[in-house]
């Protein structure tokens, strides 16, 4: 066993959590959540003793999860399918307001293709500059920006989000 | 950030529902880990499992991935999945519609045995073909779920799995070694198994 196993626990222990939040906002599913960031962790460990810059782990983590998802939604058996009522999104204690609220803003994520979906979690979740986001999805500062804007763009005419007040701005 | 991209944090933030992450992911990642670091070790995945395995073994992989999705085992048509050659021997690994078993079918199968493969990580079974060639599965389900393989040795040679739970996605790996030939070690089975830290090598299961 590697002398630098518990050094890695030490790290997936404390991160695991966070990068679950990030992987379930990229999926909606707790299930496959879960696999992007065993992905993302067994590729870390592989790469483990050639990280050098221990400050880097955490943004090369998230990395791996958005670039896992996108692949995933590539494979034929991972392909989404559409369900009435999103499965897992409430939790103890929610009333019906705060229920509806998370359904329809992950429905809303959920509408965004897989790439729009990576660009908005490494962009907008996870704070990374433009730059910063197109290097993780090996895509470029401007496709991020137009990504971006569309997804947006998206979320604002989605009509689980939009309040009346936007959806006559959106009219006009 | 600009108050347009806050508000969108704010608002996914507070979407997120509580999320509980199995207890052993950390465990499988480190395991997964430590078989992708022995893949990157090994140049040329198919000449390495071959020259462990001996000349003229063959194997095939194949996973849910292929034969298109559909019933519970992500397989829908009558089709082969995956195809081997082990030594002049052709074996092909393939599905039938609305079944939710695998088939692998090889020229000469007519020794009635069975065997289980349970394919918890790291375990691999093997039986003896009546014509000398031994047949292993390797599986390896990425969800921890307890999979069974059987074989039937009959012809052709049957592989059914039964799973617990829904399984997403598994992969398995079919060998087929002619006779006195030694079967692959773990470490030469990319993507599909767990490697035994002792590096245990398989032994074929009495016919």
């Amino acid at each position: 066993m590697p002398g630098w196993d518990a050094d890695f626990e030490a790290f997936a222990v404390t991160r695991s959590r966070p990068l679950l939040r990030s992987a379930y906002l990229l999926c909606g599913d707790q299930a496959m959540a879960e696999d992007l960031v065993q992905t993302a962790l067994a590729r870390l460990y592989s790469a483990w003793p050639r990280l050098k810059r221990r400050d880097e782990l955490d943004g090369y983590a998230r990395t791996i999860v958005a670039r896992a998802f996108v692949d995933e939604t590539r494979r034929p058996w991972r392909r989404e399918r559409p369900v009435a009522q999103l499965p897992g999104v409430t939790s103890p204690g929610d009333d019906a307001e705060a229920t509806a609220g998370r359904i329809a803003m992950l429905d809303a994520l959920r509408s965004l293709p897989p790439r729009q979906r990576a660009v908005v979690l490494l962009r907008v979740w996870e704070d990374l500059s433009v730059e910063q986001t197109a290097e993780a999805l090996s895509i470029s500062a401007g496709t991020v920006k137009s990504q971006l804007s569309k997804a947006l763009e998206t979320l604002r005419r989605h009509p689980n989000l939009m309040s009346e007040a936007r959806r006559e701005g959106v009219r006009d | 950030m600009t108050d347009q991209l806050t508000e969108l944090r704010v608002a996914m933030d507070a979407a997120l529902p509580e999320l509980e992450l199995s207890p052993d992911v950390v465990g499988r990642s480190m395991a997964a880990g430590r078989r992708r670091r022995q893949q990157q070790a090994i140049a040329g995945v198919g000449a390495a499992v071959v020259l462990a395995a001996g000349v003229g073994a063959g194997f095939a992989v194949a996973s849910s991935s292929q034969g298109g999705g559909g019933d519970r085992l992500g397989i829908s048509s009558a089709n082969v999945v995956a195809s081997g050659y082990a030594g002049s021997m052709q074996f092909d690994v393939y599905a039938k519609r609305g079944s939710d078993c695998l088939y692998v079918r090889t020229p000469t199968a007519t020794q009635a045995a069975t065997c289980w493969v349970p394919t918890v990580p790291e375990s691999m079974q093997a039986l003896t073909l009546s014509n000398g060639y031994q047949l292993a599965i390797v599986g390896a389900p990425r969800a921890a779920t307890a999979v069974v393989f059987t074989l039937r040795n009959q012809p052709p040679v049957t592989v059914s799995m039964r799973h617990t739970a829904a399984l997403p996605h598994w992969r398995f790996a079919v060998f087929v070694v002619p006779p006195n030939t030694q079967l692959p070690r773990f470490d030469v089975v990319p993507h599909v198994a767990e490697r035994p830290d002792d590096g245990t090598t398989l032994t074929p299961a009495s016919p």
